[in-house]
């Protein structure tokens, strides 16, 4: 007995929802109290009473509509993630500090305006988290394919017109340089999320489609040089091939075999394995390949807890007319290196809290992740929650002369424009789905359950 | 004999956690269990057991999934969580200690 078209019952669903403001639960809420006025009515039916009558009756039981209203208002309050948001928001903090110091100490005109090119770029990155949150992040997943493909089309124009800038090829797109390689992995992530929603990994045709979708960007990629990008690309990847159910086997072959790819073209060239690997044999070439490492442990053996004040580590060199002439000793610190910057201006007291905090960050990323139940807004947050892992682990442990060093900054704190904005775009769309989280998305539900 | 009402508003969260610990319910199945196991003590206005129900889900106290059922009418389902059964522990100690409570400064205001 269908009742969802009678006057009465529509009146009352309308009116409880009127008093909701979360619209996305709407739906579901409908749909609940249409099912137990559905029951109720079999009840009094079946008792005699007439339809009209049962109605009336099961409205009545059924209680003051604004006060459900009301209550379920108050149960579907949308509280955002605040110590995901709050955190990114430090992180840029320390950032701006960091260079603020930096710039004080007057070296290069090109870090005095580096710090106020990273305050606009805060502004807008705070910007971007507050219009995203208030954006619908589901609006996306039809446009999951036409993201990859965009994607793909843009790696290819990069490759066929380079405009190298220290060696990475950006896109040219009038005034703005981009480092577009560097921000496709997380556009292929957020296509990817919306295509493996609901993936059959049983079928194995679907297991070389993803294998094809696999390759495309990593041969992309390396033809813009950026074996970094490809790597990070493909650890999210993974994350997502597990965390969209696919199987076991698949997922080690896919591992073992990017890794076998990657050991053989970085072992396929004596001259990369001495590159890679300069970090482990420092004393081999101590003024040449192994000379960052060297500084770095310098740097970061003469900090002690608190560090050495915010100064700039220069080194002297006597030019041959004896003129003294000081040199940063460390290039590049306010971005791939900062971190090895605040452990030396400021101590490893200050570094080890921020690598709590750091790993507080990743930690509540990771329980959203699990309180999210739509798979989309999984999925997302788990591909963001690994590229954003696998850039702090390792420029951290690279900023700590422990990894080689490659062309990658700590996420939010590092001097970066494009990485920045591409940062705080993936943690507005993570307060989105979260924002969303226990809105149960009826269409999507996979009904394997038959209870009774 | 109508309970009064303060006196409902207090428990409702330990009912409901009570009956799920047992068994998976829909809305209107609960409904009809709580008036079953208390003999028609504990009667529901119904509406008000949904935002009591979403609250919890909300708190990670119960969570719910949607079913197909023959008919293909969709309902949804409530099922306790570990951190419900926490919840429910402690509320069952603090039930206890409440009624000992009671019953002894009766039983000593009789004597």
């Amino acid at each position: 007995m269908s009742i969802e078209n009678n006057l009465e019952i529509k009146t009352y669903l309308d009116e409880v929802c009127s008093y909701i403001k979360c619209k996305e639960v709407h739906e579901q809420i409908k749909l609940e109290l249409l099912d137990h006025f559905e029951e109720l009515l079999q009840d009094y039916l079946e008792s005699g009473l007439t339809l009209e009558e049962s109605i009336n009756k099961v409205l009545q039981n059924m209680g003051d509509p604004i006060l459900i209203g009301k209550q379920l208002n108050s149960a579907h309050k949308a509280k955002p993630e605040w110590s995901i948001i709050g955190l990114s928001f430090v992180f840029s903090l320390i950032g701006l500090l960091a260079l603020f110091f930096i710039k004080s100490t007057e070296f290069n005109a090109y870090l005095n305006s580096a710090f106020y090119k990273s305050t606009i770029f805060s502004l807008f990155g705070v910007a971007i988290v507050f219009f995203l949150y208030f954006f619908d992040y589901r609006k996306l997943k039809k446009y999951s394919k036409a993201i990859y493909i965009f994607t793909v089309c843009i790696l290819i124009i990069i490759h066929l017109f380079p405009h190298s800038v220290n060696g990475a090829s950006y896109l040219h797109v009038g005034p703005l340089y981009m480092d577009f390689t560097s921000i496709s992995p997380i556009l292929f992530i957020i296509a990817l999320s919306g295509i493996f929603m609901n993936w059959n990994w049983n079928d194995p045709k679907k297991f070389i489609l993803a294998l094809i979708l696999s390759i495309i960007p990593i041969i992309l990629m390396e033809y813009c040089c950026s074996t970094m990008s490809s790597c990070i690309f493909i650890a999210a990847f993974v994350v997502l091939m597990i965390a969209s159910r696919a199987k076991v086997y698949q997922i080690l072959s896919i591992i073992i075999g990017y890794s076998t790819i990657l050991l053989s073209y970085v072992f396929s060239s004596h001259y990369r394995v001495k590159i890679y690997f300069a970090f482990m044999f420092t004393s081999k070439d101590p003024s040449g390949l192994g000379y960052l490492y060297i500084v770095i442990k310098k740097l970061i053996h003469s900090a002690g807890l608190w560090g050495n004040g915010p100064s700039f580590p220069t080194t002297d060199f006597v030019q041959r007319n004896g003129i003294i002439i000081h040199h940063p000793s460390l290039p590049f610190m306010h971005t791939n290196f900062i971190f090895t910057y605040i452990i030396y201006s400021f101590g490893w007291i200050v570094a080890i809290c921020l690598v709590a905090l750091i790993s507080l960050f990743i930690v509540r990323m990771f329980k959203a992740s699990e309180r999210v139940k739509d798979d989309y807004g999984k999925l997302l947050i788990k591909g963001f929650l690994s590229i954003l892992s696998f850039k702090f682990i390792w420029s951290i442990l690279m900023n700590l002369g422990l990894l080689p060093i490659v062309s990658i900054g700590i996420p939010f704190i590092s001097y970066g424009g494009s990485d920045f904005i591409t940062n705080m775009i993936m943690i507005g769309l993570i307060s989105s789905v979260y924002k969303l989280k226990s809105v149960n998305l009826i269409s999507e539900q996979k009904n394997t359950l038959n209870v009774k | 004999m109508p309970i009064n009402k303060e006196l409902l508003k207090g428990s409702t969260v330990i009912i409901i956690l009570g009956l799920l610990k047992d068994k998976t319910m829909y809305g209107y199945e609960l409904i009809k269990e709580i008036e079953k196991k208390s003999s028609g003590v504990f009667s529901f206005k119904e509406g008000t057991l949904y935002p009591i129900l979403h609250s919890l889900e909300t708190n990670e106290f119960v969570e719910s999934y949607w079913c197909e059922s023959d008919t293909g009418r969709k309902r949804k389902y409530y099922k306790i969580t570990d951190k419900g059964k926490a919840q429910l522990k402690e509320k069952q100690e603090e039930w206890d200690v409440f009624k000992n409570a009671i019953d002894k400064v009766l039983l000593e205001g009789v004597l």
